[in-house]
């Protein structure tokens, strides 16, 4: 025998047993895996043992919670063989949370869920004066009687449609989400009041379910949740765009009272008048600046400081030309003084010699010797010469030869 | 110039449009006078609005030979 023969062979008895084809079992969620193809592995266990679970998709699909590890659970299902790994398991068809204060666990999960994802920070916002709004709630019920006589009282020209619903129950979840789809689908409302009157936990569940919080999520129209009594917080509240503590609250918040408007239209009107006149005003005093002897004046006026102006430009125009002409003049003789005082060329003009040796300048007895040959620099030419001598302090020693 | 949607909304937010046009004063004299009688037209538009009792109030029934949904006045009990 084969393995693989072996364990189908196991299977098969297994498959037969009445007991483990239908089981329901208690136990506390652990090792709770959702797989990328949407199938779910997990373990139940209790104080002393533990069997493998497996989930799949389209089972996993009608569960309304997020299972967690630790959550205490009833899984109805059948057990099987997983054939390659030779491993029994639990099928698990459905999963129920059990215990105590169940449905508060469940509303915390499902808060901590969707506020983590997002879906408590929509808020679209609400228009200021709608033409038709829609109503989910049960036509019976306390909640649309308050909304009706709250929208009766304040406005006269709103209307109003109601969606049906059932507010409690197994079918309350799907009508509701359906209704909000409905109206989006339709797009014939500008706001959705979301309602029901205060019950217990139980009786408010449908605003607690995900399906509900998913179809308030995805709503491009506004939805304004009145669930309960003040007290009551349901999860269709905080996904909601605007929460009313009551079904009466939500269609105040819904509808502007007709007095309120009206009151703003008077003081538009009355802004309206006023700005008319402000502008007739201003186009009045407008006017007076242009009336004729005002133009006039203001002509002569402008004429006389033109003229002014200009004779005074002029004035300075000449003044300045001079100052600069006479100014760039003796800049340019004092630059010719400087040059001539300067210029040896002058020097030689009256007379000075300039002595060189080798072409240096001589300027002491001790740079020549006798018969050094030396070059007597004249304005209009060079005297060669030789030395003959050379005497301290004579300074008319050439002219003595 | 487009006409635009007579609703009520709309011809509030036209009027506070006009109340801000004229306070500019950038406006000839004749636009700023048309611009003031069309404001107060729209103000009695929106007052008539108002003071209209229009309101419906109906409830959907699913059609059962349609399957489609039916507005149809609602009956208040009591």
């Amino acid at each position: 025998m084969k393995v693989m023969e072996l364990n189908k062979y196991i299977k098969r008895l297994i498959s037969y047993d009445p007991i483990l084809n239908s089981v329901l079992v208690e136990g506390e969620l652990s090792n709770f895996k959702l797989h990328s193809s949407g199938h779910a592995y997990f373990s139940l266990k209790d104080n002393n043992s533990k069997i493998n679970c497996v989930m799949f998709r389209s089972a996993y699909s009608t569960v309304d919670f997020i299972p967690t590890d630790g959550m205490k659970v009833q899984i109805s299902g059948n057990i099987s063989i997983y054939e390659r790994d030779g491993k029994y398991q639990l099928y698990a068809d459905t999963i129920t949370l059990v215990g105590t204060g169940d449905l508060y666990y469940k509303f915390q999960l499902l808060k901590e869920e969707l506020k983590l994802n997002g879906y408590f920070d929509k808020s679209l916002k609400i228009p200021k004066y709608p033409k038709k709004i829609g109503i989910i709630t049960s036509p019976t019920g306390a909640a649309v009687r308050d909304i009706l006589t709250v929208l009766n009282r304040r406005n006269k020209n709103i209307d109003i449609v109601i969606y049906p619903v059932h507010v409690q129950g197994d079918k309350a979840k799907l009508e509701i989400s359906t209704a909000i789809e409905y109206f989006n689908e339709y797009k014939t409302v500008d706001i959705i009041i979301l309602s029901r009157g205060g019950g217990s936990l139980e009786e408010l569940w449908a605003f607690n379910e995900l399906i509900v919080a998913e179809s308030i999520f995805e709503s491009k129209i506004p939805i304004i949740s009145g669930v309960g009594h003040e007290t009551d917080f349901t999860i269709s509240d905080f996904v909601s765009d605007l929460r009313a503590a009551t079904p009466s609250e939500a269609a105040e918040l819904a509808v502007a009272s007709f007095e309120v408007i009206k009151k703003e239209l008077v003081e538009l009107n009355l802004e309206l008048v006023k700005s008319i006149n402000r502008y007739i005003n201003f186009k009045k005093l407008e006017l007076e600046n242009y009336s004729v002897n005002r133009i006039n004046k203001l002509i002569n006026r402008d004429l006389d400081n033109l003229v002014y102006v200009l004779a005074e430009l002029g004035k300075n125009l000449s003044k300045n030309m001079a100052n600069y002409i006479n100014e760039t003049k003796n800049n340019l003789d004092i630059l010719v003084n400087k040059l001539d005082m300067i210029s040896p060329l002058n020097t030689l003009k009256r007379g000075y010699a300039i002595v060189q040796k080798n072409g240096e300048n001589v300027v002491s007895i001790e740079s020549v010797e006798k018969t050094d040959l030396i070059d007597i620099l004249v304005e209009n030419g060079i005297i060669k010469t030789e030395v003959i001598s050379t005497e301290r302090n004579s300074i008319y020693g050439k002219e003595k030869r | 110039m487009v006409k635009k949607k007579d609703d009520f909304e709309t011809n509030l937010e036209s009027l506070k449009e006009i109340i801000t046009d004229i306070e500019s004063g950038e406006f000839s004299l004749t636009d700023t006078l048309s611009k003031f009688e069309n404001g107060v037209k729209l103000y009695s538009s929106c007052l008539k609005k108002l003071d209209l009792a229009t309101k419906k109030i109906t409830i959907l029934t699913n059609n059962i030979e349609s399957g489609e949904f039916e507005e149809k006045p609602f009956i208040k009990e009591n």
